[in-house]
């Protein structure tokens, strides 16, 4: 509770101090148009000089300011666009279902049609579009394209619907998450029409529906165009990278905080790890092609990329920053702790074990939150490396597309699909932006060092 | 019998310090082991880069059956078209890359110098660290969300312009989107930069009279011009390796010779790498190795040069920065200088 006061308060702090901020500066923009008490005794050289120069002040103050509020008026029209452009498509669904479309063709047995008897279907369900003739009900519904699509919601018993076959002549079930692509009609027997699902909404099929006595076939499909694969293949190649990188970053960061002397082996080391940070990222999808592809492959029998090849690549990209960041925060480790600890009697290692690496976690922590926000968002390396295939599920073996690239591709093609691409944009923005929130919350507690040493 | 116990123990406590000892010294090789293979990922990364990029030029590839090709040499310097199937130029590339690159840092460099010196100077006490935030938060943002911003906002405001584009992807887009990519990054430097920069100074310079906007830019920016270059160099080299961003909104035009108008569509090194990975194969695929050892050399080359640079501003670093680089400072200092007393005379004489 006491918590949670403090909260409000120092929100409602900062909102009062940004507004005695506004002031100050609405002042000094009224004191821009007062002149100085001093004014009226200048001479005229005096007088053009002194407005001259209040005026350059003011120009660039005003410039200054405005450049500042660019900044974040961009950030702020990012975020918005993405969420104006994509919360709408981002649903459960969406985030669940595959990303190719399954089609069903159903075909209607030995006789080649259905026809309809003279009774008519009762409507048991408390849906509103319903077909007497047919016994079946019919819903409209969006599909992750923002098309609108028909279900069938349900199909009455003796419905003909129920007696639909596959090529085979099996009898085939038509589960939930399908929805009506098209229906093959006929009035009198003689003529043909297509109902459309993407044309006609879910009345108009309807009354079409009841104008026409024979059904001839029909095609059901899934809605498609989601992002399970993806989401699933970054958490694997999340997993898989920070296992490959995470204990490398950490030894090195260990050598270099706490055995490495003054001299060229240290120093180089350095530099090339620096060098390594300064690595453009297709660079590194380059070298995870021509390192990780073939060296993965003759090991375990597989072709082109897949996910061991990402995360290698992901974890070489990874290294500079998880090496960096541990360092920084052995460093801070005040010195009296270690020495305590072999004044004790425990060796190095126990030292290095024991005391020194529980107190680097939050160094190790911030390491790791920046390598899953990295992870999250790479793209060309992983173009190079992955591969840059949509698949519907996430395996070892076949490199598929992250969520990253998943946008890449989607936007690459003749008709670029905005508001998926911003759906998972937007996914990644939260995670991102969380990350980084959490990743200056720990640094702030790591700060407690420093006034120790 | 006392004595005895006391050697025994004596001998025991030696094993065991001699052990302890022993492990310490295989843990410190473990370490350094692990830290020498993290440095040693670069120098794999460039030669494997270099033998693939070679191969294009000294390998046969055939296209069609029974036709070899290879990359032509000349002809990847001179050509002004970009073509996967061996007689494609890359010099236009490079140019289009540079060109790219220094257009957004006409637009990022002046924004993030005033942005940084508005959130340290001028923002109010409290709104500081939220602005702060902010810039932060908008430099953790992946490039695939910035060329969806690009694709999505900035090519349609480029394709209101008077003028035919093809369909806003343009190069003047994809500086666009560069310059919004360095800005955070050149702002989170210069932000350090100038908070470091010496309380007394801008006293001293309020002291003798100078206004608070003069005290800015004459005091604080210069001041801290070492350290804000640093972050220019930061930012160069992320506009130099971007290639999704660009690759989305920059047009890849595979023919460079429109490349001086910023509205035309271009091609970068980058876009050039990554634009139909996925059905490349053969000498198609192989090439972009060869760029890739292109952009290698352009990104460090225009570092160390802008390094060079920024050292001979800082003062305290070319005393202690190694002595060839003083060697290449004082060389062409003193050509410069020459160059500059010898236009000096010349104007006098005009003048008079």
């Amino acid at each position: 509770m006491t918590n949670l006061k403090k909260i409000v308060n120092s929100t409602k702090e900062t909102f009062v101090d940004i507004g005695l901020g506004f002031k100050k500066s609405f002042k000094n923009f009224i004191n821009f148009f007062k002149v100085d008490k001093s004014f009226k005794s200048m001479n005229s050289k005096q007088k053009r000089h002194y407005i001259a120069r209040k005026l350059k002040d003011g120009g660039i103050n005003v410039g200054t300011v405005c450049f500042g509020l660019f900044t974040v008026a961009m950030l702020i029209w990012m975020v918005v666009y993405i969420f104006t452009t994509g919360s709408s498509t981002l649903t459960w669904e969406f985030i669940t279902s595959d990303y190719t479309k399954e089609s069903l063709t159903l075909y209607t047995g030995e006789k080649n049609y259905f026809e309809a008897g003279d009774l008519t279907f009762e409507n048991t369900t408390n849906a509103e579009i319903f077909s007497e003739k047919w016994g079946v009900a019919l819903e409209n519904g969006v599909d992750n394209m923002q098309n609108n699509i028909v279900y069938v919601v349900h199909i009455e018993d003796g419905s003909p619907f129920n007696d639909f076959v596959n090529k085979d002549g099996e009898a085939v079930e038509i589960s939930d998450n399908f929805y009506c692509n098209y229906l093959s009609v006929s009035k009198t027997g003689a003529d043909f029409s297509q109902l459309n699902g993407s044309e006609l909404t879910a009345e108009e099929m309807c009354q079409e529906l009841e104008q026409s006595n024979y059904i001839l076939g029909a095609n059901f499909m899934t809605k498609g165009e989601g992002i399970k694969g993806s989401l699933l293949t970054t958490l694997m190649l999340i997993g898989f990278s920070l296992l490959f990188s995470l204990p490398l970053g950490i030894g090195a960061a260990i050598y270099l905080g706490v055995y490495a002397k003054n001299g060229p082996i240290t120093k180089g080391i350095r530099t090339l790890i620096d060098v390594t940070s300064g690595i453009p990222s297709i660079i590194f999808g380059l070298a995870g092609a021509v390192i990780f592809i073939p060296f993965v492959n003759s090991i375990s029998g597989l072709t082109g990329g897949n996910i061991f090849t990402g995360s290698l690549t992901m974890a070489l990209m990874l290294l500079p920053t998880i090496v960096k960041t541990t360092e920084e925060s052995i460093n801070v480790i005040p010195k009296s702790l270690t020495q305590a600890s072999l004044a004790l009697g425990a060796s190095r290692t126990q030292t290095t074990f024991k005391v020194v690496l529980p107190n680097a976690m939050p160094g190790i922590l911030t390491s790791t939150l920046l390598s899953i926000g990295r992870i999250i968002g790479e793209s060309a390396a992983l173009v190079f490396a992955m591969g840059s295939m949509i698949g519907n599920t996430a395996s070892l073996s076949s490199g598929y597309a992250s969520l990253a690239v998943h946008i890449y591709v989607i936007l690459g093609g003749e008709a670029p699909r905005y508001a998926a691409a911003c759906a998972i944009a937007i996914i990644i923005l939260i995670v991102v932006l969380v990350l980084s929130l959490l990743v200056k919350l720990i640094s702030l507690r790591l700060n407690r060092f420093k006034g120790a040493q | 019998m006392l004595e005895e116990l006391n050697k025994d123990n004596i001998v025991q406590e030696d094993k065991k310090f001699k052990r302890k000892e022993l492990t310490d010294r295989i843990v410190k090789l473990i370490f350094l082991f692990i830290a020498i293979i993290c440095a040693s990922f670069v120098i794999f990364i460039v030669i494997f880069i270099l033998e693939k990029g070679i191969e294009p030029f000294v390998k046969n590839y055939s296209l069609v059956e029974g036709e070899v090709v290879q990359q032509n040499i000349g002809l990847f310097f001179t050509n002004t078209r970009w073509l996967y199937d061996g007689n494609g130029g890359m010099g236009f590339l490079l140019l289009t890359t540079l060109y790219t690159t220094l257009l957004s840092l006409i637009i990022s460099i002046p924004v993030s110098i005033f942005t940084a010196l508005f959130i340290v100077r001028m923002a109010p006490k409290r709104a500081k660290p939220v602005i702060k935030t902010c810039v932060e938060l908008l430099s953790s943002i992946p490039s695939v969300i910035y060329g969806i911003f690009g694709m999505g906002v900035i090519c349609p405001i480029i394709q209101m312009a008077p003028v035919q584009t093809f369909a806003g992807n343009s190069i003047l887009s994809a500086s666009l989107v560069l310059a919004l990519m360095s800005i955070p990054t050149i702002t989170m430097v210069s932000i350090n930069a100038i908070e470091a920069v010496d309380k007394s100074m801008i006293n001293a310079s309020i002291a003798l009279g100078a206004s608070n906007a003069q005290t800015n830019l004459k005091i604080v920016l210069f001041s801290a011009k070492s350290g804000i270059f640093a972050g220019i160099i930061l930012g160069v080299g992320r506009a130099l390796g971007e290639a999704t961003a660009v690759q989305m909104v920059i047009g890849n035009n595979a023919n460079g010779l429109g490349f001086y108008n910023p509205l035309n569509p271009g091609m970068t090194l980058t876009s050039a790498m990554l634009s139909g990975i996925g059905e490349a194969s053969g000498i198609g695929y192989d090439v972009r190795f060869s760029l890739g050892i292109v952009l290698i050399l352009v990104i460090l080359m225009i570092t160390s040069i802008l390094n060079v640079v920024k050292n001979k501003m800082d003062v305290i670093k070319t005393k202690n920065s190694t002595s060839v680089i003083k060697k290449i400072g004082k060389f062409f200092s003193s050509d410069i200088a020459f160059i500059r007393t010898y236009f000096n005379d010349k104007f006098k004489k005009d003048s008079k």
